[in-house]
């Protein structure tokens, strides 16, 4: 027998010890590549047929946008350098910088800008073309004019332009790559501060310095070539992992760090942890039609049952803060005095207007009735990092109330697909937007059975939906905006409960110039120190 | 033996056919809508509707199967919805991965439980063979995101012997380096049960006849055990690694998440989620294949070990 047990034991001993003391692991990347850890993987780099974040993050490196969007997200010159609007708010004309060229070496011209928009207008299945729907024609009358004609006025045009999705195409080049164009190296070309040069589906995307690039945002100090010469994007779903990848240094950034480790990440010296406020808000909406939501009693005594303070401390840890209006504070046009006209925690408030609508307790900590029905709410909502256990808070609030919350978690396609066929009398959502243009999707009548899935239709609102819409002239923007908050607050048609803060880690020689509403944006001034 | 192979290859194409239609429709009846995320949750009905008519989606059910399998049968698997990447060529890039996965982790599960089944076996019931069981129950009573973010923790984080994710090819070093944690840890629960087949078929083999007279005849011990004995306890051995490596296939789900390899499983669950109909379609088939050719596989190595075994 000792033959074969020292058979065994060798050929043992020589898989478990001897293979892992060869493959010591390599260096860590240099001084000059960065390393942004991440969970989701880029979709597709045609910036006109996604609407994925994680196809955004990338497209902001490889492409450059027509106007660019400053840190406050206003807007400023891009590949265009200025543009003048003709008074009745339905032309724009354009006049782009000279001397940039795309990755493959051509020069750009207004012709590739009126090809790419005029792609993005018709591309068919095009999640964002309705950004730029009342766009009716686009010319080209020399090779640096560009001139947009619209049906109506679109106040939100300029900022629109400036997204990832108005990304700037070559036209040769999509038209040659056709259906393909977007799904890998070869497959993309852009005037951005990156070239696309290694494409991993699910493991990792490289992209390199643009060696010409000398025209990023006035935003940045640097206004290039980037400081990095190699950004690899790496995609790492599980949570752990991809923070060590930072704390190890294998990474330089993750983007998503969850809340419940944030305490203990502020304490380890080999990560900074940076938190900012996003422009999100989570909610509770409910669908106004529903008869027994109809009163707007009801639906501020459920606005005043909900305890947000105690979520912030049990579900965000911290990393939140209490909202009052369907506008993050930072959103250009947010209403500073929803605060103050918001409705705050207050049980007995929320009783007593319970009690005026009709609704009264049938027994002591019981569901209180009217006309004989239960005061029964079909709650859905969809799986989150932090929904089940906000949802179990909820419920308890509203039962503490006498409300019977029946909360339905459905995945989200069908989360999505039963909000828009109307099953719900309640439901847990959130939005991130970085303008107050979101109001207009969300309330106007026209936008039923979704996104307007509150059924709301009022007069009043569409005016003003219609006007701020339309109008160039900021302040009466502005001030439509600040009145259509009011009337979401007054008539309590959102249970806004929080907007949660972004926290992201990164190496502490990491140089991060303040946050950017889309991360890193195009990462002109970023830099390890050394 | 080539007749068989063709007869066998045959029968599979109804059962292909039968996946196909299965997934199909499956798909279709789950609740959630391609076009919604793809739409993204904002997008005005009108876009919603756009999309699904850019995809097919607004035609019945069977004019979509049918037209699904005219495409395939000229092999064209379309088009992801959300990548828009040919799905032939996303099956072509993630499928090595899981296959390289699940054979480095069978070939880890035969090297490990096989020798540790025969030792179990030949010193029954002794320290020896109790301390295997013990180990081997361990290590598959343990779910596999538990012990593979253990695995990471000390061999990744602490060690550093490991990367803490990734994937390179075979052909290189760090491929090495990245594959062996994740199939160490894609196999510890197939690792003990072949252990225990494998201790209970010896342990059958070895009280026969033809063992004792081989004994008797002076054959060296170890010829004995491996030659004679095992050789005749292959067969069940040789099954349970046909199946173990479907289950391998299907366990490299979670596994390729923990250690964020870019392989089928990953891709298929990111589908589902997103409904990206033709990956999830295309896979299924794939892994539908997969397993015919394994079982396939399992029944001719069957007559290499046991010459008494004839095909018909």
């Amino acid at each position: 027998m000792r033959p074969i047990l020292q058979w065994v034991l060798l050929g043992l001993a020589g898989l478990s010890l001897v293979l892992p003391a060869q493959l010591a692991t390599g260096a860590p990347p240099s001084g000059s590549t960065f390393v942004f850890a991440r969970p989701e993987e880029t979709e597709t780099l045609d910036p006109e047929r996604t609407t994925a974040v994680s196809s955004a993050e990338v497209d902001y490196l490889l492409y450059d946008t027509l106007t660019s969007q400053d840190y406050d997200n206003t807007v400023k010159p891009g590949l265009a350098e200025k543009w003048e609007i003709a008074p009745d708010g339905k032309t724009y004309t354009f006049t782009l910088r000279k001397g940039v060229r795309f990755h493959s070496g051509k020069p750009l011209t207004a012709a590739d800008v009126k090809f790419t928009l005029d792609r993005w207008r018709t591309l068919k299945g095009s999640p964002s073309a309705f950004n730029i729907a009342p766009v009716e024609s686009v010319d080209a009358p020399n090779p640096t004019t560009v001139v947009m004609h619209l049906k109506e006025p679109l106040s939100i045009l300029l900022i629109n332009l400036a997204s990832y999705s108005a990304s700037i195409l070559n036209q040769d080049f999509v038209t040659r790559a056709g259906d393909d164009y977007g799904t890998g190296v070869g497959k993309v070309d852009g005037t951005g501060p990156f070239i696309l040069k290694e494409w991993v589906r699910n493991d990792r995307l490289v992209v390199t310095r643009n060696p010409n690039y000398n025209w990023g945002p006035p935003i940045y100090k640097n206004h290039g070539p980037a400081r990095f010469e190699t950004v690899v994007f790496r995609t790492i779903v599980e949570d752990a992992p991809r923070v060590a990848t930072v704390q190890l240094g294998e990474a330089q950034f993750d983007e998503s760090v969850p809340a419940v480790q944030v305490d203990r990440l502020a304490k380890d010296q080999r990560v900074k942890v940076i938190r900012y406020n996003d422009l999100n808000t989570t909610f509770l909406g409910f669908k106004t039609t529903r008869k027994q939501l109809a009163d707007a009693k009801v639906r501020q005594a459920i606005n005043y049952a909900i305890n947000k303070r105690e979520m912030i401390a049990g579900v965000y840890y911290g990393l939140a803060e209490e909202a009052y209006g369907p506008l993050a504070p930072g959103t250009p046009g947010w209403w500073k005095e929803a605060t103050k006209a918001g409705y705050h925690y207050n049980p007995s408030t929320a009783k007593r207007l319970l009690e005026e609508a009709g609704w009264k307790p049938v027994k002591e900590g019981g569901t209180r009735q009217k006309d004989g029905q239960p005061l029964v709410i079909n709650f859905l909502y969809s799986p989150g990092p932090q929904n089940e256990a906000l949802i179990g808070l909820i419920q308890a609030d509203l039962a503490g109330v006498g409300v019977d919350m029946r909360p339905q978690r459905l995945e989200w396609t069908a989360f999505l697909a039963a909000l828009r066929a109307g099953q719900h009398d309640m439901f847990l959502i959130a939005v991130r937007y970085v303008t107050a243009d979101i109001l207009y999707f969300y309330f106007h009548s026209k936008q039923r059975p979704a996104p307007n899935r509150f059924d709301w239709a009022d007069p009043d609102t569409d005016r003003l939906l219609e006007a701020s819409r339309s109008s160039t002239v900021e302040g009466e923007r502005m001030t439509a905006y600040q009145k259509l908050q009011q009337i979401v607050v007054t008539n309590a048609i959102w249970v806004p409960v929080v907007h949660e803060k972004r926290v992201v880690i990164a190496s502490p020689r990491l140089e991060v110039p303040k946050m950017h509403a889309n991360v890193l944006y195009k990462m002109l001034d970023l830099e390890m120190k050394p | 033996m080539a007749g068989y192979i063709l007869r066998r290859l045959l029968r599979a194409v109804p059962v292909l056919l039968g996946v196909s239609i299965l997934v199909f429709l499956i798909l279709h009846l789950t609740p959630g809508n391609p076009a919604l995320i793809v739409a993204g949750p904002d997008a005005p009905p009108e876009v919603v509707r756009d999309v699904e008519r850019a995809l097919g989606l607004d035609q019945p059910f069977y004019v979509q199967y049918g037209r699904y399998l005219g495409r395939i049968v000229r092999g064209d698997f379309g088009r992801s919805i959300r990548s828009r990447e040919p799905v032939l060529e996303r099956l072509t890039t993630t499928f090595p991965v899981t296959l390289t996965l699940a054979v480095v982790g069978a070939l880890w599960t035969t090297a490990v439980s096989v020798p540790l089944g025969i030792v179990a076996a030949y010193h029954r019931n002794s320290v020896l063979d109790l301390t295997t069981i013990f180990i081997v129950l361990t290590g598959s009573a343990m779910p596999v995101f538990a012990l593979g973010l253990i695995f990471l923790w000390v061999f990744a984080v602490n060690l550093r012997w490991f990367p803490l994710a990734g994937y390179a090819p075979l052909t290189t070093l760090d491929g090495w380096r990245h594959i062996v944690l994740p199939a160490v840890t894609v196999s510890s629960g197939t690792i003990a049960l072949l252990a225990r087949l494998t201790r209970s078929s010896m342990l059958e083999v070895l009280n026969q006849d033809f063992v004792r007279t081989a004994r008797a005849k002076g054959v060296r011990e170890f010829l004995v055990v491996v030659r004679h004995a095992f050789r005749n306890a292959l067969l069940p051995v040789i099954t349970v690694v046909g199946l173990q490596f479907g289950f391998l296939l299907s366990g490299a789900v979670v596994t390729e998440s923990i250690f964020s390899l870019p392989g089928m499983g990953r891709l298929l669950v990111q589908a589902i989620l997103a409904r990206d109909f033709p990956i999830v379609q295309g896979a299924v088939l794939l892994a539908a294949v997969t397993f015919v050719l394994t079982n396939l596989l399992v029944d001719v190595v069957y007559g290499l070990a046991d010459p008494r075994i004839r095909y018909e």
